[in-house]
C-alpha cells in the first residue's frame, strides 16, 4: 500500500476511527500494533519474507533491553552487529554475492527502523531512556506513517502522546489542520511531483537529440534543475500525507523540510532538508566526533578545524547511507565536501573581514541570492550522483561538450540565483497581506477556501492525467 | 465578520458560525474554481457554430439548405467550413449535369459519412475524388448527400436523388449506428406525462445542460476518453456495447434484418440505373478499442455489426470494404477520431479513403477502368 493512495488514506481513516474507541492506553497501543503489522503485510505475500526483518527488530529489542538494564558491556557488539545486519540484509555491494542470502525478503523501511534503534540503543545506555515494552518498541519502530521513510521521531516523543492515560481532544479545527496538510501533500505528490518527473523525464529525452548548444544548454538545465524540485515535491508531499494523518491519532511527527531551497547556504540547506536525518547525525554523529575529537586536541585555536572536519565525516556518512552501490560513496564526498567548504569559508571569511563585517555581508540582499542560486546548483549537482547511476551518468555526459556544460551549470546558477530571488519577494510580498491586522493566510477562511481548490485541481488533473503518482523515493533507501 | 478568524495552534475550538461559513465558503471556491475553468476552457479551445444549414424534411428527416455555408469548430478539431451546394450536397462543386468526360460519385451516410468537423477537402468522398482524378488524370467530381442522424432507411429513401445525378459510383457509408431506428415497429419510448417538475428533476435537467453546453466538461471527456479502458466503461454505463454481445441481441437481430431489406432495397434500384454501388464500413472508436483490448472483454464481438453488413453486401452483390481490422492496427486508434465527441478526424477519413482505393478493383464498369491501376498504386488489387 503505498501512501498516497485512496487506500492507505481509507485505511487510515479506519485505524483513526478505531484508534479512539476506548481510553485506555492498552486499546490504543493493540490498534496501533494491528495497524501497523497489517500495513507491515502488504509488503510481502511469503511469510518467510519477513524473518530478516523480525531477526533484526528482535536484536534491537534485545539491545534496548540489555541496555535498559545497565548491561552497557553489551552496548558495542549489539551497535556492530546491528549495523552490520542492516548492512548485509540491505545488500550492500561491496559483499560478496555468496555471502547473501538468496531469497525475497522485506527490507522496505529497514533504514529507517535501524535509524530509531540506533537512537534508542545510545539513549537507553546513557539512562536517558528507560520503560520501553515490547509493543511500545514495536509500534515506535514500524510505525505505519513513518515505516517507509520517516520522518525520524525520537521515542520520548512518541511516547508522550502514546503512552500517556490523558491526551488532548480532537478538536474540528485539528481535522481542518489535517486535511489541508493532507490535501497539499497529495496535491505535491500526485499532480506536483508527476509533473516535475514528466519535465525531468523530457529534458533527458530533449538532451538526446539537441543539435544546437542552446539547445544543449536548455536541456542540461532542464535536466539538473527539475530533479531537486521533483524530489521536494515527491519526498515533502509524502510528509505532508503522514504528519496530516498523524493529527488524527494525536501523533505529533515532527517536521522534515522548512523552505529548503530558502537556505542561504549549504549548511543552514541541511537544517532545512529532511531535518529529522540532519538531527540524528547531528546528535548521534557529529557532537560526539567533535566531543571526542576537542578531548584529544585540546587547543583553542583547533576548534574551528575540528567543525570542518567533523562536518566532512558526518555529511559523508550520510550521503553513504544513501545507498548500495559506489556512486552513493561519491555522493557522501560531495556533500561532505560541500558543508565542510562551506565551514571553513565562514571560517576564513570572519578571520578575514572580522565577524562583524562578515555578518553584515551575509545580511546583504544581492549576496543571499547569489548564495542561494549557489546552494541550489550544488545540491543539484550532488544529486547527479543520488538519482543516475555511473552509466546513465555516462550516457549523459557522452551528449554534451564541455562548452554546454560549462554554459549549463553557469546558466543554472544565474537561473536559480534569480528564480530563488524572485520567488523570495513574492513570498514575503504575500506574507506581508493583512485582514484586519492579521496575515491573510492565517485566517481559515482563507485557508478552506485555498485547500477547497487545491483539492479540486488535484482530483480534476489526476482523473485527467489518468497517471499514478510517482512512488515514494525515499522507499528506496 | 468581526475577526479574520485567525488559525493558531492555540485556538483549536472554531466558533458556531463557521459551521455554516467553511462549507459556504467550499462551495463558493468550487463554483469559482469550474467557472475559471470553464473561461479558461473557452479561451484555450475555442468552438463555435455559424450558420444553421439544417433543416427538417418530412421524408428523410433532416436535408441541407441549398446554397449555405457554415464554419464549425468543436475544441477537438480544427476550424471548417460546410458547403452546400445548389442541391443541398456537401460539396465544391455543382450537382448539375457533370462536365463531358467526368467522373461522379456520390455518397449517402449520416454525420460520419458526411465528415462532421472535418474541412470538405479532408472528408473520405472528397478524398476518393481527388485521388481517382490524380490516377486517372480525369476530372472526379464528389456529391455528398449525408446528413446527420440519417439511418439506413432514410439513406434508401434518397435513392432517386442518387440516381438523377448520374453518378459513376455510389459510396454508401454504414456505421452501427445507422442502424438504429431502422425498423418500423422499434419499440419507442413514450414520453412520461407532463407533471410538475421537481427540484431534483430541475436540477438533473440543469447538470445535462451544463454537461452538453460545457467546454471544461468537453476537454475533460476528450482527456478521459484517450484511456482507453475508462472510454470503454464510459460506453457501456451509456449502452453503447450493446451491439456487440455475444450473441446479438433480438433487437439487433431485427435492426439487421431491416438493413437487409433496406440494403436490398437501394442497390436493386442501383443496379436497374446501371449505377455501381460500393458500401463501406465506418468503424466506431468504441468498436476499434474493444478490438485494441480484446483480452480484457472476451464477452464481446466488435466485428458483429460489420460482418452482418458484410453478409448483406455479399447476398447483394455489392462490393463492401471492411475498415476495423485495419484501422486497429493503429497503436493508438484515437488518432482517427475526435475522442470527446466521436466522430472521425481528418486521418481517420485519410485512412478510409485509402481503403476505399485499394478496393476500387472490385468495381467493374467500363467507365471506373482507369481506378484498377489507381488500385494497384494503393497497394490493392484483390480487394482490402
Amino acid at each position: 500500500v503505498s501512501t498516497a493512495t485512496p487506500a492507505f488514506l481509507l485505511f487510515a481513516v479506519a485505524g483513526a476511527l478505531a484508534y479512539p474507541l476506548n481510553r485506555s492506553i492498552a486499546w490504543r497501543q493493540l490498534v496501533l500494533l494491528a495497524m501497523n503489522l497489517y500495513f507491515l503485510s502488504t509488503f510481502s505475500r511469503d511469510p518467510v519474507g519477513f524473518i530478516p526483518l523480525a531477526a533484526f527488530l528482535a536484536v534491537g529489542f534485545v539491545g534496548v533491553w540489555l541496555m535498559q538494564r545497565g548491561r552497557r558491556g553489551w552496548f558495542v557488539p549489539v551497535l556492530v552487529l546491528e549495523i552490520a545486519l542492516l548492512v548485509w540484509l540491505k545488500k550492500y555491494s561491496f559483499i560478496p554475492h555468496f555471502g547473501l542470502l538468496h531469497f525475497s525478503y522485506v527490507t522496505l523501511g529497514m533504514s529507517y527502523i535501524c535509524f530509531r534503534m540506533l537512537h534508542m540503543l545510545i539513549d537507553a545506555k546513557e539512562g536517558s531512556l528507560t520503560g520501553v515494552t515490547l509493543i511500545g518498541y514495536l509500534n515506535y519502530t514500524l510505525n505505519f506513517l513513518t515505516l517507509v521513510s520517516g520522518p525520524i521521531q525520537r521515542y520520548e516523543d512518541f511516547a508522550s502522546t502514546q503512552l500517556q492515560a490523558t491526551r488532548p481532544r480532537l478538536e474540528l479545527a485539528d481535522v481542518g489542520r489535517a486535511l489541508e496538510r493532507i490535501a497539499l501533500g497529495v496535491f505535491k505528490v500526485s499532480l506536483l511531483s508527476l509533473l516535475l518527473q514528466t519535465w525531468h523525464d523530457a529534458a533527458i529525452a530533449r538532451l538526446g537529440v539537441a543539435e544546437s548548444i542552446p539547445d544543449r544548454v536548455a536541456a542540461g538545465i532542464g535536466v539538473a534543475a527539475a530533479y531537486p524540485l521533483f524530489l521536494y515535491a515527491n519526498f515533502s508531499g509524502y510528509m505532508d500525507i503522514v504528519i496530516g494523518i498523524g493529527h488524527f491519532f494525536r501523533f505529533t511527527l515532527p517536521e522534515n523540510f522548512a523552505r529548503p531551497f530558502a537556505a542561504p547556504n549549504f549548511m543552514t540547506f541541511w537544517n532545512r532538508w529532511h531535518m529529522t536525518l540532519s538531527d540524528f547525525f547531528k546528535t548521534y554523529v557529529f557532537n560526539p566526533l567533535v566531543l571526542a575529537l576537542m578531548q584529544r586536541f585540546e587547543k583553542p585555536s583547533l576548534e574551528p578545524w575540528i567543525a570542518v572536519c567533523a562536518f566532512f565525516i558526518t555529511f559523508f556518512l550520510l550521503g553513504v547511507w544513501h545507498g548500495q552501490t559506489s556512486v552513493f560513496v561519491v555522493y557522501g564526498l560531495i556533500l561532505g565536501l560541500g558543508v565542510s567548504v562551506n565551514k571553513l569559508y565562514q571560517v576564513l571569511m570572519a578571520r578575514r573581514m572580522g565577524a562583524k563585517r562578515y555578518k553584515a555581508l551575509a545580511r546583504s540582499g544581492l549576496y543571499t541570492a547569489l548564495c542561494r542560486g549557489l546552494t541550489f546548483t550544488y545540491f543539484t549537482f550532488s544529486l547527479f550522483f543520488f538519482w543516475s547511476s555511473w552509466r546513465q551518468m555516462g550516457e549523459l555526459l557522452s551528449r554534451v561538450d564541455t562548452v554546454s556544460l560549462v554554459l549549463t551549470w553557469t546558466g543554472l546558477l544565474l537561473f536559480a540565483t534569480l528564480a530563488l530571488a524572485l520567488v523570495e519577494s513574492v513570498s514575503r510580498w504575500i506574507s506581508s497581506w493583512t485582514l484586519v491586522g492579521h496575515p491573510v493566510f492565517a485566517s481559515r477562511y482563507v485557508r478552506t477556501a485555498l485547500t477547497t481548490a487545491v483539492i479540486l485541481v488535484t482530483v480534476t488533473a489526476t482523473v485527467l492525467m489518468n497517471a499514478p503518482a510517482p512512488d515514494n523515493v525515499y522507499k528506496a533507501f | 465578520m468581526s475577526s479574520p478568524a485567525q488559525q493558531s495552534p492555540g485556538a483549536a475550538r472554531i466558533p458556531r458560525r463557521d459551521f455554516i461559513l467553511l462549507p459556504l465558503i467550499s462551495l463558493a471556491t468550487v463554483l469559482v474554481v469550474l467557472g475559471l475553468a470553464e473561461v479558461g476552457s473557452r479561451i484555450i479551445w475555442p468552438a463555435y457554430t455559424q450558420g444553421s444549414c439544417l433543416a427538417g424534411d418530412d421524408r428523410v428527416g433532416f436535408k441541407w439548405k441549398p446554397r449555405c455555408d457554415a464554419r464549425v469548430k468543436i475544441m477537438e478539431s480544427s476550424p471548417a467550413v460546410y458547403h452546400f451546394n445548389e442541391c443541398g450536397f456537401r460539396a465544391s462543386t455543382s450537382c448539375g449535369p457533370k462536365p463531358p468526360g467526368a467522373l461522379r460519385i456520390a455518397s449517402l451516410g449520416s454525420s460520419s459519412m458526411l465528415g462532421y468537423w472535418v474541412a470538405t477537402e479532408q472528408v473520405l468522398p472528397e478524398l476518393l475524388a481527388s485521388d481517382l482524378a490524380r490516377g486517372c488524370g480525369r476530372e472526379v467530381d464528389s456529391q455528398n448527400l449525408s446528413v446527420p442522424g440519417a439511418t439506413l432507411y432514410n439513406m434508401a429513401d434518397r435513392v432517386g436523388e442518387v440516381i438523377a445525378l448520374q453518378p459513376d459510383l455510389v459510396l454508401l457509408g454504414i456505421s452501427s449506428q445507422d442502424l438504429l431506428d431502422t425498423i418500423p415497429d422499434e419499440p419507442v419510448q413514450a414520453p412520461p406525462p407532463a407533471r410538475p417538475r421537481s427540484f431534483g428533476a430541475r436540477l438533473k435537467e440543469l447538470l445535462q445542460e451544463a454537461n452538453l453546453n460545457s467546454r471544461f466538461v468537453a476537454v475533460v471527456r476528450h482527456y478521459l476518453y484517450l484511456d482507453r479502458e475508462r472510454y470503454i466503461q464510459s460506453m457501456s454505463r451509456r449502452g453503447g456495447l450493446v451491439s456487440m454481445q455475444r450473441p446479438l441481441s433480438s433487437l439487433w437481430e431485427k435492426r439487421v434484418e431491416a438493413a437487409d431489406r433496406t440494403l436490398g432495397r437501394l442497390s436493386k434500384a442501383l443496379r436497374t440505373a446501371d449505377i455501381p454501388l460500393v458500401v463501406i464500413y465506418l468503424p466506431e472508436l468504441t468498436e476499434l478499442q474493444v478490438i485494441k483490448a480484446a483480452a480484457e472483454h472476451p464477452d464481446l464481438d466488435p466485428f458483429s455489426i460489420e460482418s452482418a453488413v458484410r453478409q448483406i453486401a455479399l447476398r447483394d452483390g455489392v462490393p463492401f470494404v471492411p475498415s476495423l481490422e485495419k484501422l486497429a492496427e493503429a497503436p493508438d486508434p484515437t488518432t482517427y477520431f475526435f475522442a470527446g465527441d466521436g466522430h472521425l478526424s481528418a486521418a481517420g477519413h485519410r485512412r478510409l479513403a485509402d481503403l476505399v482505393l485499394r478496393s476500387m478493383s472490385l468495381i467493374r464498369p467500363s467507365s471506373l477502368a482507369c481506378t484498377q491501376a489507381v488500385a494497384t498504386t494503393y497497394g490493392g488489387g484483390t480487394g482490402p
